[in-house]
């Protein structure tokens, strides 16, 4: 029997599963959380109806899907859905290794799916490092698994999470004092050439546009253009400096959520060593696919949803299914029944949308190459002085300045300062990040004890009968 | 100490059905949950996804658990990390 193992149960990993489930395929879904959805559909099965409701029809649209794939995984007996699993290793002859519950386990799969999704993009300014200063992904989490909005806060960044997750938190009760916009109307001016009046485009448009009206009746103070942000501590909690066309401006608050977007989360296609492509439009490193989203160099890997570039929730899922088909045609498993060929059709409907909003909220310099005296490396410490010393000594890349520094080596495995310690150097040696390049990621890809260790456990490969 | 309700670094801390320790940490104004090791500062829960590592504490004990990867039960007792690791195993 052949077996297929996908890393990641969000809107990608759970379409792949149930593709493939219904062609009596043998799965494995290594999931991190406790309950299927990913981030985007955190805890869809489980939220009160009025937290849900809060959290938009988007969210709530997540559930069939993922309601689905618990009954299938209580019902079937191809599926097995390890919960609270985390993958620690994966390399090219497609063995697994992940930790789960004390114990570390390890299996050979004939063909991989790697569903792992988007991170929120480092965005570092003095006093990131703050207690209290966190994404806007996080504050939406604490929603989603608490039903619960942060109070007193400031939104920083730019594009539509921002707004949303502002949105929200009015709804819950707790709306933010303000948001702090890095772009400008200009930047939206210039980026519309890329919106086509078509049905999906719209809907984006609409939504947002429906956000900045309900944001200005509940009060959100929102201010564009900001620049050179920098946080300190204060007796009043955090103090926020930052200018506006030159003027300087104080906000006070005890939660900082920051947000420049999102980009494709790489470290287990790092760690098999795939080619990666730096993308100029969202500013960030894609792993090279084909349109399935096999990788082209590795034998028996595919990515899916947001890993591969950034395109959103409906897309992911669209992509699971095409990535599960292909699959299914590689190891020879009939699918002409019920090859669905409109799924081009239906992913080329995001792409104005998605051209849109990675131009019109491209971030800003300010923050891809942070004044010296931030830390670039929340784990090690390590500020952009430090990087740049590395640099004036003669390292060449993010894998010099990591042996001077040790930026990239704690436990986050460079996450949150990869694109930062690739963009200081592109800026310093004047030459694309795709010349610069990245952080050379290894196994383990998160941390693994070394109790979990010494139980390892292989699994062998299911027996074809 | 009520149902609903953990501890940390001894101070009770309640919380609602489904939240993870560092939501409910945070939500009750606790955001630092550690010291880090190189500028002994104080940090705190960043990314609420289990990705930047930013979060750890020892719960029940066992040293570096992910706050925002643990869902809160009544009664772990969750304490902060110090900039310096607590030396001392159990087995010895």
């Amino acid at each position: 029997m052949r077996e297929v193992a996908i890393i990641g149960a969000g809107p990608s990993g759970a379409a792949a599963a149930i593709e493939l489930l219904e062609r009596n395929i043998q799965v494995t879904l290594l999931d991190e959380q406790h309950r299927p959805g990913g981030q985007i559909y955190r805890n869809v099965t489980q939220t009160a109806p009025a937290v849900a409701k809060v959290l938009g029809k988007d969210y709530i649209s997540g559930k069939p899907l993922m309601s689905n794939l618990l009954e299938m995984a209580k019902s079937l007996e191809h599926l097995t859905y390890h919960t609270d699993a985390v993958v620690w290793s994966v390399d090219r002859t497609r063995e697994i290794c992940w930790r789960s519950g004390g114990k570390s386990y390890s299996k050979i799969f004939d063909a991989v799916i790697l569903a792992t999704g988007a991170l929120e993009r480092p965005m570092p300014m003095p006093g990131w490092t703050l207690p209290g200063v966190m994404t806007a992904g996080a504050a939406q989490i604490i929603m989603k698994s608490g039903g619960q909005a942060l109070g007193n806060s400031v939104l920083l960044g730019s594009g539509p999470l921002l707004y949303l997750v502002a949105h929200q938190m009015a709804q819950l009760g707790r709306a933010p004092k303000a948001i702090l916009d890095t772009s400008t109307f200009l930047d939206e001016f210039k980026a519309a050439k890329h919106l086509r009046p078509d049905a999906t485009t719209c809907k984006y448009l609409v939504k947002g546009m429906g956000l900045l009206v309900e944001l200005k009746k509940a009060g959100v103070k929102r201010i564009r253009g900001v620049e050179n942000a920098e946080i300190k501590e204060s007796e009043r909690g955090l103090d926020v400096f930052f200018s506006v066309d030159g003027k300087s401006q104080r906000l006070s608050c005890e939660h900082l959520l920051l947000h420049a977007g999102v980009v494709p989360n790489t470290q287990i296609t790092r760690a098999l060593d795939a080619e990666h492509d730096w993308d100029e439009s969202n500013l960030c490193f894609n792993p090279r696919t084909t349109y399935s989203g096999a990788l082209q160099d590795i034998d028996g890997f595919w990515v899916s949803g947001d890993g591969v570039n950034i395109m959103g929730a409906e897309a992911a899922a669209i992509r699971g299914r095409s990535a599960a088909l292909d699959i299914c045609q590689y190891l020879g498993v009939d699918i002409a029944s019920k090859r669905n060929d409109s799924s081009d059709l239906k992913l080329a409907r995001y792409v104005p949308i998605r051209k849109f909003l990675n131009q019109a909220y491209l971030p800003k310099q300010w923050f891809l190459t942070p004044p010296l005296n931030t830390i670039v490396c929340r784990c090690e410490e390590v500020t952009a002085a430090e990087i740049k010393t590395a640099f004036d000594q003669g390292a060449q890349g993010p894998n010099q300045a990591k042996a001077f520094t040790r930026c990239g080596m704690g436990a986050c495995q460079g996450r949150y300062c990869g694109l930062t310690v690739s963009n200081i150097f592109a800026q310093a040696r004047n030459i694309s990040p795709s010349s610069v390049g990245y952080y050379r990621i290894r196994t383990p890809i998160k941390p693994v004890r070394l109790g979990e260790l010494a139980s390892h456990e292989h699994h062998h490969k299911t027996q074809t009968l | 100490m009520t149902n609903n309700e953990f501890s940390f670094d001894g101070q009770a801390v309640p919380f609602e059905q489904g939240m993870t320790l560092a939501s409910a940490l945070i939500l009750n104004g606790i955001k630092s949950v550690r010291r880090t090791r190189r500028e002994n500062r104080d940090r705190g829960p960043f990314c609420m996804m289990g990705s930047c590592y930013d979060c750890l504490v020892s719960v029940n004990g066992e040293p570096n658990i992910q706050a925002c990867q643990v869902e809160a039960k009544p009664g772990l007792v969750v304490e902060s990390t110090p900039s310096e690791p607590r030396l001392g195993f159990k087995e010895l």
